[in-house]
């Protein structure tokens, strides 16, 4: 084996390990991504119609809350009924992870 | 002179003279190689090893510590607001509060022995905030802060016990202890990181995933006829009657909507001698949040029998206790979560979980119950941001 291979060949195993390290980070960056764009919402309902909307959660509202906000409809009080979050994901990171979601489906249902 | 024909081919070895590059770089490498190999067998490859873990954990420890911060300046802030500027002692008391143990060799009575105990710890650290605050906030705000203190102290535990394995493991030179932290960590991390955004969360007063039993309690409240309360019959704990299609639904959940679990055992126990005639009760029925196994679905819901509650056991046993007393079927209806969504603000799956759960409620009461038969439900758990 002559020097000049030798060394292309150290070369090339030094570079690819330094990718392979870039790849897992750039990977584990995107995964992490996915899990940041949460916002709180509430669900109001009007007591006397039924009639139900969804706006951004304030500070303040609980659950069985009368809000300072009429039913459209009939114009009565409505009352804060749910509030939970809901995921907001970019969509650009969805593309990237929906192959890998789609093959752990099992895991997740 | 003549060599033989063997040397003769090796004559680019180095110590034969002459030699090429490629050659060194082999006999370099053969002898680290057997270098490290030696130091291997003689321990300091573990040492070398206990290092790189030791410095993992201690920058994970460093992450912890910077919660533990995040959490007690989101309470010093939020009583500075209240108009408390010396808070820190009592900041520090609640950090470092501990419960002993009842005595277990000796099972006696143990139940009344450890029910005075969490009892004792829970109303110092409600009456030290109580004492602080002197009524400059609501109460439901109250109760928000005395679940910070305790989430502190849950942090702070976390933390502790972790930086004792590593610097036992590091003072003993014991390499187990130090792997042992260091493959605990990440499931120590997300305990962390779940206390340290529930606290973020309740300070909001945004529903938590285990709020899933009061609101199921809420939703059964505020969907049928009204007949008496809501009233509060415990510390903390209210109920209401309902009437559903001719039959008495009492419905039994902590007072929101500060961050509470009340006492739904002693409200449970109160209302059954309140009844007069207790041949009536047709089932106890409980609401809960239950951790899933993994692989199983956020907001599932399932049913089972027993009483739903994840308490140490004082309040689950006085229902437990009446049931067997008077004969009464003990219903569970489980919302599933993880041990970070039930700590954390409530997720669009749990609340969906919610209105299934209702639905299931209301087919035990049609099944099992007659006109004017009596049905209790409880909602159990922890009612932040849920009111009745
Ligand atoms: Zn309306």
């Amino acid at each position: 084996m002559s020097d000049a291979w030798l060394l292309i060949y150290m070369l090339l195993s030094l570079s690819s390990a330094a990718l392979a390290v870039a790849v897992a980070a750039i990977v584990k960056a995107m995964r992490g991504a996915g899990e940041a764009g949460e916002r709180v919402v509430e669900e109001l309902r009007c007591p006397s119609c039924g009639y139900s909307m969804r706006r951004r959660f304030v500070e303040g509202d609980y659950v069985g809350h009368v809000v300072d906000f009429r039913c459209p409809r009939c114009g009565v009080s409505m009352v804060v009924s749910r509030i939970y979050v809901e995921s907001a994901e970019p969509l650009r990171v969805k593309l990237f992870t929906r192959r890998r979601e789609r093959r752990e489906k099992h895991l997740n249902p | 002179m003549s060599q033989p024909v063997a040397l003769q081919a090796n004559a680019t070895l180095p110590w034969l003279g002459g030699g090429d590059l490629a050659t060194w770089i082999i006999a370099i490498s053969i002898l680290v190689s057997t270098i490290l190999s030696v130091l291997a067998f003689l321990g300091i490859a573990q040492g070398m090893q206990m290092r790189v873990w030791r410095a993992q954990i201690e920058s994970r420890l460093r992450i912890i510590e910077g919660y533990i911060g995040e959490v007690r300046d989101l309470v010093l802030e939020r009583l500075r607001r209240a108009g408390v500027e010396d808070a820190d002692k009592t900041v520090d008391t609640a950090m470092e509060y501990f419960m002993v143990e009842p005595v277990s060799i000796e099972p006696t009575d143990i139940i009344k022995r450890l029910e005075r105990i969490l009892r004792t710890g829970e109303e110092r650290i409600e009456s030290l905030v109580a004492r602080m605050l002197r009524g400059r906030v609501s109460w439901q705000e109250e109760r928000n802060i005395v679940t910070l203190l305790t989430i502190l102290n849950a942090l702070n535990t976390v933390y502790k016990v972790v930086r004792h394995m590593l610097l036992l493991g590091v003072k003993l030179k014991n390499p187990m202890l130090v792997m042992q932290a260091w493959m605990l960590l990440p499931l120590y991390m997300r305990i962390a990181k779940a206390y340290r955004d529930a606290a973020k969360v309740i300070m909001k007063g945004i529903p938590i995933g285990d709020a899933a039993g009061p609101l199921a309690a809420y939703r059964l409240i505020s969907s049928l006829p009204k007949l008496e309360g809501p009233t509060e019959i415990a510390k903390d704990t209210v109920y209401a009657l309902l009437d559903y299609e001719g039959r008495r639904v009492v419905v039994v959940k902590a007072k929101g909507p500060g961050s509470t679990v009340g006492r739904p055992g002693e409200a449970v126990e109160k209302l059954v001698e309140m009844l007069p005639d207790k041949s009536k009760i047709k089932a106890i029925i409980t609401v809960d949040a239950a951790l899933k196994l993994e692989g199983e679905k956020t907001g599932s819901v399932a049913e089972g029998s027993g009483v739903a509650m994840g308490d140490p056991g004082p309040e689950k046993i006085r229902i437990e206790r009446i049931a067997a007393r008077l004969g009464v079927p003990l219903y569970a209806v489980a919302i599933k979560m993880g041990m970070e969504e039930a700590i954390t603000a409530m997720k669009r799956e749990v609340a969906d979980g919610v209105e299934e759960a209702v639905e299931r409620v209301r087919g035990i009461i049609r099944d099992v119950a007659g006109e004017g038969d009596v049905v209790i439900v409880v909602g159990v758990g922890n009612t932040v941001g849920v009111a009745q």
